[in-house]
């Protein structure tokens, strides 16, 4: 009788052999030699439109290489570096709820939810909802929501929420911890949230000189850049001059060495490409940038006439 | 080797916050802006597959059939689990006659269901 290997389905086995639909064999498919196209047009559906069959946009994430990696965050909320041992639950639903209470009053429109610095559930739940709102507010905003702590930190019950209240509670459950001999050196809560930064706000994009409430304002980068499309362009200006510095040194090889200047010619033309390459992204970005900038003008204009 | 990304401190983060950028561009049609922000990120790090692969299917809706075959083979070499690029590579190649695109597009359908895939090699085996 054949054996067949006894893994469970959903974890395929490290000799797991090649499956069914290579080569002659196959069910499905036909095989090369017959030439696919042809044999595809008379067993199977009329072929899709043209064009790629998908952009991948929900399966395209960055490579994990080649990218600058960010300094950890030695006292932010969460962090597991260093010599902070195991967090409770508990600290860390409330470091969640102070760190996203923070973002969600960061960005520019805010009043939307009432008085500066306070946040209601009404309010979050329409954020959650706003087709408006950048992905990552709505995230922010749905976690909000979700979290447990919430109604521990919310001590009155009435739906609303300010930093010092989530920031307190945080500190709170921090010291908690600290008292049971389960974390580490106590950190205010807010205060590590501003050093921690505003991260993936993409909808500040532009406009985040506008309203801002208390502490929230004063966010730092993580990386010397927030992760912005402002921070991006800021990058990106960097790179350009990186790129210009190494053309002016090897202009000035060639021009120093005419024998090498044949041979350098070729890195030239390459950076001076690249250099394109990144001006041309710039100016994209710099146009999002402002095109979003007007959108939001245009809403609070619109807001500002409706009022009266 | 270091990446200009690397050098001017760009994260994986703000990558793909640029990627999602360059997505909204394509959803309105944009084609040309996307391009100019992927190729961009290439200059910023050469080594990203998933880049690749999407600058592949802009170049591709575009009809530049070969600049989209080459970013598709750098995606696959970079990567070569890299379903968008094994896909598109595969239907691209099988409409110009070129059956080797089969191949790709069972990679692909064995990385976005390896049950399926032991489903049929189950039943070839009892078949025997």
């Amino acid at each position: 009788m054949n054996s067949v290997s006894n893994s469970p389905v959903n974890h395929a086995p490290a000799d797991y052999e090649a499956p069914a639909t290579h080569g002659a064999n196959s069910i499905n498919v036909p095989p090369p030699q017959q030439n696919g196209v042809e044999q595809h047009e008379t067993n199977m559906p009329p072929p899709p439109p043209q064009g790629p069959a998908s952009y991948g946009r929900d399966s395209t994430q960055p490579s994990s290489n080649g990218y600058a990696v960010p300094p950890p965050n030695v006292n932010g909320p969460g962090d597991t570096h260093g010599s902070k041992p195991v967090e409770s639950q508990e600290s860390k639903d409330a470091a969640q709820l102070a760190k996203d209470l923070q973002y969600i009053l960061s960005i520019p429109t805010q009043e939307v939810g009432g008085k500066p610095g306070v946040v209601s559930l009404t309010w979050l739940q329409a954020v959650v909802h706003d087709p408006f709102r950048s992905s990552a507010s709505k995230a922010a905003a749905q976690r909000l929501l979700d979290n447990p702590a919430w109604s521990r930190a919310d001590a009155d019950h009435s739906g609303k929420l300010t930093l010092g209240e989530a920031g307190a509670y945080a500190d709170k459950m921090k010291a908690s911890d600290a008292a049971s001999g389960s974390s580490g050196p106590t950190t205010s809560a807010v205060t590590s949230v501003a050093a921690d930064g505003v991260d993936g706000g993409g909808e500040t994009e532009g406009g985040a000189s506008g309203a801002q409430s208390g502490s929230a304002a004063s966010a730092a980068p993580k990386n010397g850049y927030p992760s912005t499309l402002d921070g991006s362009v800021a990058g990106l200006y960097d790179a350009q001059t990186s790129l210009q510095d190494q053309l002016a040194s090897l202009s000035k090889q060639a021009a120093e060495s005419p024998e090498k200047a044949s041979q350098l010619q070729g890195q030239i033309s390459l950076l001076t490409n690249q250099l394109q390459v990144l001006n041309n992204m710039t100016q994209m970005l710099q146009n999002l940038i402002s095109n979003t900038a007007k959108m939001w003008n245009d809403i609070a204009m619109n807001a500002v006439r409706n009022i009266r | 080797m270091q990446t200009l990304a690397q050098d001017i401190g760009l994260t994986q983060t703000q990558a793909r916050l640029l990627i999602s950028k360059a997505f909204d561009l394509v959803d309105v049609g944009d084609l040309e802006g996307a391009e100019s922000i992927f190729n961009g990120l290439l200059v910023l790090n050469p080594f990203d597959a998933a880049v690749h692969a999407a600058l592949g299917s802009v170049l591709h809706e575009q009809g530049n059939l070969g600049a989209a075959e080459a970013s598709y083979d750098e995606a696959i070499r970079l990567d070569e689990s890299s379903a968008l690029a094994r896909v598109n590579r595969g239907e691209l190649r099988l409409r110009k006659g070129d059956a080797t695109g089969l191949r790709d597009l069972e990679v692909a359908a064995a990385k976005a269901s390896p049950v399926q895939q032991r489903a049929q090699y189950l039943l070839r085996f009892y078949k025997r």
